[in-house]
């Protein structure tokens, strides 16, 4: 049997490497879909237009603007004159938020009074606004302790508690330090795709059909075609880590080959997976469109990618856990990011190999050597 | 079932419906070891389903079948380590080239070291192959394509062979070699079970199967399946083809008017007694007629005129047949 | 009379086929209401419940008092109670907790004398940057609002007319998306994806397919023109797109409560407009697969492309700049500004007409071009 499998394994291997098609799924389109991806989700804002309506016009609201617009992070696109003005700039994009200083600010701080400063901000892009409101806010902070003077002591008596933040892995908060990682684990589902689609191939051109009337049996087919997409999966694990470091610069702090390793581990549980899912299709459009709706979709959106997953949710727990690429976001981001190994990763890790082992032997024993 | 040694494939009532149609209707079948038996049959009438069901790939909804004195049901895995089969579309991997195809299914079946490479050697040179060996399966031409696959079922010497629609698609020549290598395997004992589309090669086999719509509607020798025709042969030329043909059309006694280019076959009940009632008539219409001669009705002939008349007939119960007993 | 004819005959012909092809059915319907409404509800809920550790090396009755505060925030869960700061670090590494808190001894003691000044450590997982906000923003909240209370105690407990703080209040307000939901974001843009995709396999697999089994070419040896041939082809997938659209709208609207600000009859021609630009592609995409599959495959690398460029996450001017230029020559970039423009802010036909154009200019450029593919592949 052990021969068997070996020659499948070596049939389908001399398949991916020359069906153009299968070959550029498996290890040119990891690659470039995460350059594609990668692109998509680097968020890091790093210039924000503002509109002012100034109708204090003092110098504390001047040298409040300019504090604001200082290291150009933040534009200044329009000194507003009127009201109406406010609403055209941020209906047509020009501005992100319009900032309303209201008449009498100046004499209002000067009696000690708290200043009220109005924002209006965007609302249909809210990363954004969120991140813009921040950075006012921070900056306005900022602003407020230069122009008070006071002593320690009484700074202490007015802000009793000063918090210390450490940012752990990612200290610039980078958004794409934190995407890219992920989005490996996204692109990294690629094989499964061709193994479906290679499955349901063989069963649309017949071949599938010839193999059914000789000894051939379920186990040899399926660990054969397994084995020979996990190894392809894993060479092309190669150039996608290469793009992430040289190219988006993300720093890798653990160990590479032990990334390897638990890239296969993966391989096993996505394209398990995948087997169980083909196993039930006999055209190939039907595996693209399934694969797609049921691995792609919910790997982008259910596996804590974008949004850490929610504990509290029971169903989306499940849908998380089932799910290999959840783990695997786990394991690249562990591996990258954090710079640990397989102690703190042995969760994810028996957890693919599990999924991977138990979708396999479900698929090996519902597989059928008949038609109809 | 009693255990008869010298049947290859044995089926009793064999049938096989999906959803509304009835694909294999009650088969009795019983083929002896070094047969060539060839099913023939119209698109539909069930052939690739019987073939399916005797390679043990699908299941029967009732009956059963024996082959090489296995169940298909209950001994699958038995069966197919025994016989070879050749499906109507393609099998072979054509990214693989040929002697990489031989391999693969060399280690399928557990052939290896010098039996493989003998038999590798064989099979090419059998296949006029060999010099084309390291060639990808998709730049062959059909023919070669064809002889392939059928070296790729025989790599490991099976029993029997089924094959399904072999040459359909490929040229005259390649054809006949095609069928040299049938002929050869027949000559060394090998059980073959054909299906076809091709009334020649029916000719070819040791009995031949007519299929209609899921039953056998005849069984036996060619030469005797030909008798039973009741109707005889009158091929003529005539001047106006198309005129010819209408006024024939209504002369008693003619089952069917048939026209092969410029000829005109006449199907007639008795030569004797229409055979001058023909010349008559068409003279009385002024139709020139040369070369007038009784032929004997042809295969196809045959076939389309049981067809005809099972579909006359309605679904009668009992298939004309005589079984070799 | 005759052209009307034949024409009408093509066009439902194909609708025949297409009815027939339950595969594309399914997906076209099936397909991106799903991912409407997984997408919707992932975005729906913001971010809560992350865990949290707290390591409270005073044990007092104000370090209580914050691990409680803190624990009562939405967005922290405190799942772990430690006691010193080394157990902090394998948490974090096994991605157990999103934050840790860590309160130093005489903490409260520090508090209790009238000028003490103390200090909470934040230790936060970067590793993902939503949660590491979402935890940030409500620990230093939380730390904040603590800190105040305080501080106005003692305010009240020193002498009157003491030292101020210059402070500022921001008061903002988010126009046209008071509650920030990314909902209201988000599905806009997948409203876009989705009617671009489905614009794109319709046109193209139906194409191919005709070629494939053979029927195209029996189609050029009638009667029929090229133009009309092209126009009747281009007419269901139109319809199609458009349809489905106005389905995903609907689910958009009435199930997620985005609003519709502008005019739905300015959204139904820009998108019309749209569906036409995109279809082109189609045209081209079948001129260049020899297989169903292969058009698939296309559809689905531009429909990345396509996101990738469009603003769908990331705004165009955010982008490095060869990338927003590129941006500008994908028809969906304008689409998706004008969608959420007239959906979102109300924008009339005034406020959009640079987009406007640009989507006209990008038409007609493309369907110059498929045009001339087209009759290539006919030929």
């Amino acid at each position: 049997m052990l021969r068997r499998i070996r020659s499948i394994a070596a049939k389908e291997m001399l398949h991916i490497l020359r069906d153009g098609r299968t070959f550029f799924m498996v290890f040119i389109a990891p690659a470039f879909t995460l350059v594609m991806l990668s692109y998509l989700f680097s968020w890091d804002v790093e210039r924000f237009t503002l509109g002012v309506f100034d109708r204090d016009r003092s110098s504390l609201s001047r040298s409040y603007i300019a504090a604001l617009t200082e290291d150009g992070t933040i534009v200044l696109e329009e000194d507003i004159a009127s009201k109406d003005r406010v609403d055209e700039l941020l209906t047509t994009d020009r501005v992100k938020a319009v900032l309303v200083v209201p008449p009498g600010l100046m004499e209002r701080v000067a009696k000690g009074e708290t200043g009220q400063i109005q924002i209006i901000l965007d609302g249909t892009t809210p990363g954004t606004a969120s991140q813009l409101l921040a950075q006012i806010g921070g900056r306005t902070t900022r602003f407020a302790a230069s122009m008070s003077s006071l002593p320690e002591e009484t700074l202490a008596q007015l802000v009793p508690i000063d918090t210390r933040t450490r940012v752990w892995y990612n200290p610039n908060l980078s958004a794409l330090h934190s995407m890219v990682p992920g989005l490996i684990a996204v692109v990294m589902c690629m094989p499964a795709f061709a193994i479906a689609t290679s499955l349901t191939r063989e069963k649309e051109l017949g071949t599938m059909e010839g193999l059914y009337a000789t000894p051939v049996g379920g186990t040899d087919l399926l660990i054969g075609k397994l084995a020979a997409y996990l190894s392809c999966g894993v060479v092309a694990a190669v150039p996608v880590v290469l793009v992430a470091t040289m190219w988006f610069g993300v720093p890798l702090r653990g160990n590479s080959a032990l990334f390897l390793l638990l890239t296969a581990d993966f391989m096993l549980g996505v394209l398990g997976l995948s087997l169980f899912l083909a196993n039930f299709l006999s055209r190939q459009q039907a595996a693209m469109v399934v694969m797609f709706l049921v691995l792609f979709v919910p790997s982008m959106f259910l596996s804590g990618l974008i949004d850490p997953v929610d504990r509290t949710s029971f169903g989306a727990q499940l849908q998380a856990n089932f799910l290999p690429t959840t783990h695997y976001i786990t394991i690249s981001r562990g591996i990258f990011l954090k710079g640990v190994g397989l102690t703190a990763l042995w969760t994810p890790t028996l957890a693919l190999a599990t999924m991977g082992v138990a979708y396999l032997l479900i698929t090996i024993k519902l597989f059928k050597k008949r038609l109809g | 079932m009693p255990n008869n040694d010298h049947l290859a494939i044995e089926t009793r009532s064999l049938s096989r419906v999906f959803k509304k149609v009835v694909a294999v209707d009650n088969l009795d079948l019983a083929i002896e070891r070094g047969e060539i038996f060839g099913l023939v049959g119209p698109d539909g009438a069930g052939k690739t389903t019987t073939i399916r069901l005797l390679c043990a790939i699908m299941n029967p909804t009732s009956g059963s079948a024996k082959v090489a004195g296995f169940d298909t049901v209950k001994q699958a895995e038995d069966i197919k380590r025994r016989i070879g089969y050749m499906a109507q579309r393609f099998n072979l991997y054509g990214d693989l080239s040929v002697i990489e195809n031989l391999n693969f299914f060399a280690d399928i079946f557990a052939v290896s070291g010098e039996v493989r490479r003998d038999r590798i050697s064989q099979l090419l040179a059998f296949a006029r192959l060999t010099e084309f060996k390291d060639r990808r399966a998709t730049q062959l031409s059909g023919g070669m394509q064809k002889k392939l696959a059928l070296a790729c079922t025989l790599i490991h010497e099976p029993e029997i062979l089924f094959l399904d629609e072999p040459t359909t698609g490929v040229d005259p020549v390649s054809r006949r070699e095609f069928w040299d290598i049938l002929s050869d395997l027949h000559l060394r004992g090998v059980t073959l079970f054909v299906s076809t589309p091709y009334m020649d090669e029916a000719e070819r086999c040791s009995r031949v199967g007519l299929m209609f719509e899921g039953d056998l509607i005849v069984c036996d020798e060619p030469e005797k399946v030909k008798d039973l025709i009741t109707g005889d042969l009158i091929e003529l030329r005539p001047d106006e083809l198309r005129r010819a043909r209408d006024v024939v059309a209504g002369l008693d006694g003619v089952l069917e008017i048939q026209t092969y280019g410029d000829l005109l076959h006449v199907f007639v009940d008795s030569v004797e007694k229409r055979t001058p009632e023909l010349e008559r008539l068409l003279e009385a219409q002024g139709i020139g007629v040369t070369g007038l001669r009784q032929t004997r009705p042809r295969m196809e002939e045959a076939f389309i005129s049981l067809i005809r008349k099972r579909i006359a007939e309605g679904r009668a119960n009992n298939p004309v047949s005589s079984q070799k007993e | 009379m005759k052209m009307w004819h034949r024409f009408t005959r093509l066009v439902v012909k194909d609708f025949q086929q297409f009815l027939r092809d339950k595969l594309l059915l399914t997906f076209i319907f099936v397909g991106p209401t799903l991912q409407l409404v997984m997408m919707g509800q992932a975005t729906a809920s913001d971010i809560k419940h992350l865990p949290a550790a707290i390591v409270d090396r005073d044990r007092t009755r104000d370090s209580r008092a914050l691990m409680v505060t803190l624990d009562n925030l939405e967005e922290l869960d405190v799942t772990r109670h430690l006691d010193s700061e080394e157990q902090v670090a394998p948490l974090l590494d096994r991605g157990e907790v999103s934050v840790a808190v860590l309160i130093p001894q005489g903490f409260g003691s520090t508090l209790a004398s009238p000028a003490g000044r103390a200090s909470v450590q934040l230790w936060v997982d970067g590793s993902n940057i939503l949660g590491a906000y979402a935890a940030l923003g409500a620990a230093e909240g939380a730390i904040a609002t603590t800190g105040g209370e305080i501080a106005a105690e003692r305010r009240l407990s020193s002498e009157a007319g003491g030292p101020r703080l210059t402070s500022f209040d921001l008061l903002p307000t988010a126009r046209f998306n008071p509650e920030l939901a990314h909902s209201h974001y988000l599905l806009p843009s997948q409203l876009s994806l989705i009617v671009l995709i489905v614009t794109m396999l319709v046109s193209s697999v139906g194409i191919v397919r005709e070629r494939e089994t053979g029927t195209l070419e029996q189609l050029m040896v009638t009667p029929l023109r090229r133009i009309e041939l092209i126009l009747a082809k281009a007419t269901l997938p139109t319809l199609v797109a458009f349809v489905d659209f106005l389905a995903m709208l609907a689910i958009t609207v009435w199930v997620f409560g985005v609003p519709i600000r502008g005019s739905l009859l300015l959204l139904m021609v820009v998108t019309l407009l749209f569906i036409i630009a995109q279809l082109t592609w189609g045209l081209v995409i079948s001129a260049v697969s020899a297989t169903q599959q292969q058009a698939v495959l296309l559809i689905f690398m531009i429909g990345i492309l396509s996101v990738a460029f469009s603003g769908y996450l990331v705004e165009a001017e955010n982008m490095p700049v060869l990338m927003s230029w590129i941006s500008n020559l994908f028809p969906i970039s304008h689409y998706l500004s004008m969608l959420r423009a007239i959906m979102l802010k109300g924008a009339t036909i005034g406020q959009i007409w640079t987009q406007l154009l640009a989507l006209l200019v990008l038409g007609f450029a493309s369907l110059a071009l498929s045009l001339r593919s087209f009759r290539k592949t006919l030929e």
